[in-house]
């Protein structure tokens, strides 16, 4: 009788345990909040004219401005011309990279530039002046002022092909120092401007030409510069982010790039502030073939340029760090599947104490028909 | 003599597949190279000032230190000194940042219809303040400049307001890609992160010097600016809107808690007629990792929230942790607990993308098994024989 009434108790407490854990399951379950994939490195565009493949230059029309409307002023069209406010722009983002993120002031100083200098010295050398005529010692003036006493020491990050996922990772600074986040660099970093001789504001604010036929350098005259310049002053380890994904045929590592042309051939070899050791990240992008991995072809052969050079060299394939990042970014990807099912799960055990499987009211269950069998075969 | 030379054989393959597996996963685990982990919020902590509760018990008085400015070094000229006063370049870059937010972050969404001229819109908040006490800001000081900064604003099924999670609420908001915060409008982007405080005395009108943040008379005075744009942010917002809690706050704080921005000045302004009116709220309840877990959806606030929410006729939906956070919190705490595990997902997962196969010794195990289930029944069989 005792016996009996044990198992009426078990019973109703097995009841129980399954009732709130079938609850709790379909209430997770209908859930309808929609909400967004997340979108990491969405807020990043990487604007820089890319270099231009020798000859067989496309013959660019230039339009005739007199007629068109300065879009700036009342009517705004989006063009492909110089950013309406870029004064306004550089000089906001100057006093701002200079009073607010201090954490990313890379030299030794507490002196603050002058940031209507700087302004100048980069206006004097595009305002009014034809955009195709601009070499590669155009901007030295402004490079030199903006880039004054900063060395960057273990910091600097370098990319190739991942423009996107390296901001992410760099963190506007907090983590590595890209090139983009120099004063130098911010100040202009996804605005557009082309001078012009015969405007009335010495930019031409309609359309920008990107393709100069006869000086293949006018596109490169700030990118390239600036490129070069960050190049020579960073020192110790850096990091370079390759794209081992890339669908458009180029290899991983390829002559005319930024970083081939103006970055690997300028860093420092000698002195306090050289080079030691270059760090090569090659990620893979979820959802896309393998093109090259660490060892393969044009890495192979980057590999030789460095220690050819005299650097130290390492390379790893989708570091840890980053993989998360990629799947933040690609957040339906079939290599994301696991991973967000096993986040999901350490986030049901954290929460709900278990997560949400019946296995403990089952090996209960279990126990408890165990436990009538053996009543049965006992009687 | 046979099945001891086949053994032998297998001995020597499995041993040769045991080697190469533990060589390539050495490989991978000796990589010296130190990486740092991703921080995937810019900034972690928004710097409005908190609001302190109301009370009618008289605060004890402290004295005010009116900075002298005249003996001050300006110190916005020259070095930079660190100082908790209106920031320097004050102008200049909310000038910068409105030519920013309308031509280069979100040029689409600029047309002839909406432009704002960026000098008008920040003269009308500089005449909110400049030469103007501090202490004497209430909150209708800035109806002016959140009247033309968001004229004409909808934000509609995707507006997304916080509280206690502004690092994790920016990252996935994405700068207004995905979601659209309060720091995502031209008003209060043109501010964030700045410091102001306006002073008669100065030359300049602004104190670079120090800025109070404890008004003994006037507790409105902080909240002008934050308060007035929370307040006419929630009346922009239309359809379903989210918001974001904090299930895992310290020191007793609830999710969901009077004396905050959400509760005071976002909440009661919701629209609930008309048009433009909220029909939804989405509550977020989100539990830091390798943080206790306080509340939960349907628990204690959370509970109060929902009430007041359905009891207002909105229609009400809560969710905890969100698996797009939760890829989010642990971007920000890569070394906690609960995200190893991915963590070690995700590592297999692109080796297999990388090598064909996972690192793993799974394969030459269940070989050395059936090696050793050989080898047993070889000796079982010959001691029989």
């Amino acid at each position: 009788m005792f016996y009996h009434q044990l198992y009426l108790v078990l019973l109703l407490v097995l009841v129980t345990i399954n009732i709130n854990s079938l609850a709790l399951t379909i209430d997770q379950k209908s859930n309808t909040v929609h909400l967004e994939a997340p979108n990491l490195s969405g807020q990043y565009h990487n604007n820089r004219p890319s270099l231009p493949f020798s000859s067989n230059v496309n013959k660019i029309e230039l339009i005739s401005k007199a007629d068109i409307i300065n879009p700036c002023n009342g009517t705004f069209m989006k063009t492909n011309g110089t950013t309406c406010g870029l004064k306004e722009i550089m000089l906001g983002r100057c006093y701002q990279y200079q009073y607010i993120q201090r954490g990313l002031y890379l030299s030794n100083t507490t002196a603050v530039k002058n940031c209507t200098e700087l302004y100048e010295l980069f206006e004097s050398e595009v305002r009014f002046k034809p955009y195709c005529n601009m070499n590669m010692s155009t901007y030295e003036k402004y490079f030199q002022r903006a880039l004054e006493g900063v060395h960057v020491i273990n910091r600097a990050i370098f990319w190739s092909g991942t423009y996107a996922i390296t901001h992410t990772y760099s963190g506007h600074g907090h983590n590595y120092i890209t090139l983009e986040d120099t004063l130098a660099a911010n100040m202009l970093d996804g605005l557009m401007w082309c001078g012009k001789e015969n405007d009335p504001q010495g930019f031409d604010y309609v359309s920008c030409p990107n393709n100069c036929q006869d000086n293949r350098w006018a596109d490169l005259a700030f990118w390239g510069l600036a490129s070069k310049t960050f190049a020579e002053r960073v020192a110790g380890e850096i990091y370079v982010v390759l794209n081992g994904s890339r669908t458009d045929g180029r290899p991983s590592y390829r002559n005319g790039s930024y970083f081939a042309e103006f970055e690997l051939p300028n860093f420092q070899r000698t002195g306090p502030y050289r080079v030691t050791k270059i760090n090569i990240l090659v990620l893979h992008t979820p959802d896309l073939p393998v093109v090259e991995r660490c060892g393969d072809k044009s890495i192979i052969h980057l590999e030789h340029l460095i220690r050819d050079a005299q650097f130290e060299y390492i390379c790893i394939d989708d570091p840890d760090e980053l993989l998360l990042i990629m799947c933040g970014d690609s957040w339906g990807a079939r290599e994301c599947e696991v991973a967000r099912t096993a986040l999901r799960r350490a986030w049901d055990l954290k929460v709900l104490g278990k997560s949400n499987a019946n296995y403990y009211p089952l090996s209960l269950l279990l126990l408890f028909f165990t436990g009538i069998f053996r009543q049965m075969l006992s009687n | 003599m046979y099945p001891y030379v086949l053994l032998v054989l297998f001995v020597l393959l499995l041993a040769e597949i045991s080697i190469k597996n533990l060589a390539t996963a050495k490989e991978q685990n000796s990589n010296d190279i130190h990486l740092e982990a991703p921080h995937l919020s810019d900034r972690t902590e928004s710097n409005r000032p908190p609001i302190k509760p109301s009370t009618n018990v008289p605060q004890k008085k402290i004295k005010q230190k009116i900075s002298n400015t005249k003996n001050k070094i300006n110190p916005c000229k020259g070095t930079y000194v660190r100082t908790n006063g209106t920031t320097c370049g004050l102008k200049e870059i909310m000038i910068g940042r409105c030519y920013e937010y309308q031509f280069v972050k979100y040029p689409s969404a600029t047309n002839q219809h909406n432009i704002k001229n960026c000098t008008a819109l920040y003269e009308t908040f500089e005449s909110a303040v400049r030469y103007k006490s501090h202490c004497n800001m209430n909150m209708s000081t800035y109806k002016d400049y959140f009247d033309l900064a968001l004229a004409g604003v909808h934000v509609i099924n995707r507006a997304m307001f916080w509280s206690g999670t502004y690092a994790v609420t920016h990252a996935y908001s994405g700068s207004g890609l995905n979601y659209i915060t309060l720091e995502d409008t031209l008003a209060a982007a043109m501010v964030n992160g700045l410091v102001w405080c306006g002073n008669e005395n100065h030359t300049e009108g602004f104190d670079f010097n120090s800025c109070p943040n404890n008004c003994k008379d006037n507790r409105w005075a902080d909240l002008a600016f934050w308060g007035l744009a929370s307040k006419t942010f929630a009346q922009l917002a239309a359809g379903e809107i989210f918001v974001i809690l904090n299930g895992s706050q310290l020191h007793g704080r609830s999710a969901f808690r009077n004396n905050s921005y959400f509760s005071d000045f976002e909440l009661p302004n919701f629209r609930r007629h008309g048009e433009y009116r909220v029909t939804k709220i989405n509550a977020l309840v989100l539990h830091s990792p390798d943080e206790k877990v306080m509340e939960r959806c349907g628990e204690k606030s959370l509970r109060l929230l929902e009430d007041l929410i359905t009891n207002n006729g909105f229609e009400y939906a809560c969710k905890d942790d969100p698996e797009e956070l939760i890829l989010i919190m642990c971007g920000n705490q890569w070394e906690a607990r609960e995200c190893q595990i991915a963590r070690r997902v995700l590592r297999q997962a692109w080796d297999t993308k990388l090598y064909g196969t996972s690192n793993s010794n799974q394969k030459s195990l269940s070989l050395l098994m059936i090696f050793y289930f050989f080898l047993i029944k070889i000796v079982v069989f010959n001691n029989k024989v």
